[in-house]
């Protein structure tokens, strides 16, 4: 899956590769907020990051490689 | 294929500044733009060290070739703040080879939320001598006749300068537009000076293609930048200054090295003819968790 690749390559380093973050300021990606956050809410906050708690903006990672971590971060749930 | 051009300047005397990087840079990875002189609003991760190194090769009219390296570590200390170290030194044909100085420098994020276009505030302090010439930026009235006067002429002139850039940069769809306005001061007696560089770039490739490959188009970034000088105080001009466009190209290695290749050309008398650009980079992911390893590097 495309989107294993791109998770490996720039979300792993934080959020583990169980996607569980480490407990404490990179939260967990297989949790109930992502589960009931929509499609949009996710690709709109990959975009956004939030400097301010830690999380990089990813508008610089190509759109299409956007949903493709999407799509994968649906599949690990 | 290498052109004649490229293949005189790169003569047996600069390859160890070249090969040495290919050797330090066995494996890395970053999704940066493959700018030069250009930054863009991306920083570096929170906790990630990346080692870099640009490469300017060139040959001034009348003046012997050159190879200038600038090694440059830049970690991320928060999302909205990355801090770097230059180290720069030059090897001169005919000449000798010199370390030229040291630049730290801050880039600062002030909004903390993505927008069309996206501040970032550069503070800089270089200590180098008039040997440098990594051509990282352009500013004044710089000219190709600075770069042919010989090292010990040069090396007996040293600068304590300040540089201050305003960052605008757009990621819009998959290109990123940036701009940069430069201001450069000689902290003790010479006027503020002025310079501007801009980029364009993409990925050939916009989707992942779902397998490891080398070749594969997304690892490929294509784009061009320009940047030249707009005179200083006392003269804020386009004439009599040096002025370039550079077509580059950024390779994405399999292991996470990357590479870029730009050919600058020089668009008026003062300029360069030709200045090649090879640049290598290699992170470290959470260096900052190696000293802290309960929280893994700071946020």
């Amino acid at each position: 899956m495309a989107g294993a690749l791109v998770y490996r390559e720039h979300c792993q380093q934080c959020h583990k590769a169980n996607a569980q973050g480490d407990g404490h300021r990179r939260p967990a990606l297989r949790s109930q907020r992502i589960r009931s956050a929509s499609d949009g809410d996710i690709e709109w906050f990959l975009r956004q990051g939030d400097l301010g708690r830690g999380m990089p903006s990813w508008s610089s990672l190509p759109v299409a490689q956007r949903w493709q971590l999407i799509a994968y971060l649906r599949s690990i749930q | 294929m290498l052109s004649k051009s490229l293949m005189k300047v790169l003569r047996p005397g600069c390859w160890p500044a070249l090969l040495l990087p290919i050797l330090i840079c066995a494996l890395a990875r970053s999704q940066e733009k493959p700018y030069f002189v250009t930054y863009t609003h991306d920083l570096e991760e929170p906790g990630n060290l990346e080692i870099e190194t640009k490469t300017a090769l060139a040959q001034p009219y009348r003046g012997n070739r050159f190879g200038a390296t600038a090694l440059e570590l830049e970690y991320g200390l928060r999302a909205w703040w990355t801090s770097e170290l230059y180290l720069d030194g030059q090897a001169t044909g005919g000449d000798s080879t010199v370390f030229t100085g040291f630049r730290m420098e801050n880039r600062l994020r002030p909004l903390m939320r993505e927008h069309a276009i996206n501040p970032v505030l550069y503070i800089e302090y270089e200590n180098t001598s008039s040997a440098d010439k990594t051509i990282l930026e352009v500013v004044g009235h710089d000219g190709q006749t600075d770069l042919a006067v010989s090292n010990g002429v040069l090396r007996r002139d040293h600068q304590h300068e300040a540089e201050l850039k305003l960052i605008l940069s757009s990621n819009l769809k998959d290109w990123n537009i940036s701009e940069n306005f430069i201001s450069e001061k000689d902290l003790s007696h010479a006027p503020w000076e002025f310079g501007y560089a801009v980029g364009a770039a993409r990925p050939l490739h916009s989707a992942a293609s779902g397998r490891e490959c080398v070749f594969c188009a997304e690892k490929w970034v294509a784009g061009a930048e320009g940047y030249g000088g707009l005179g200083n105080t006392f003269a804020l001009t386009t004439r009599d200054t040096s002025h370039y466009i550079a077509p580059l190209i950024g390779w994405q290695f399999p292991k996470g090295v990357r590479f870029s290749f730009s050919t600058g050309f020089g668009l008026t008398t003062p300029s360069l003819a030709r200045v090649y650009r090879v640049g290598l980079a290699y992170e470290f992911e959470q260096v900052g968790g190696w000293f802290h390893a309960s929280q893994g590097g700071g946020q």
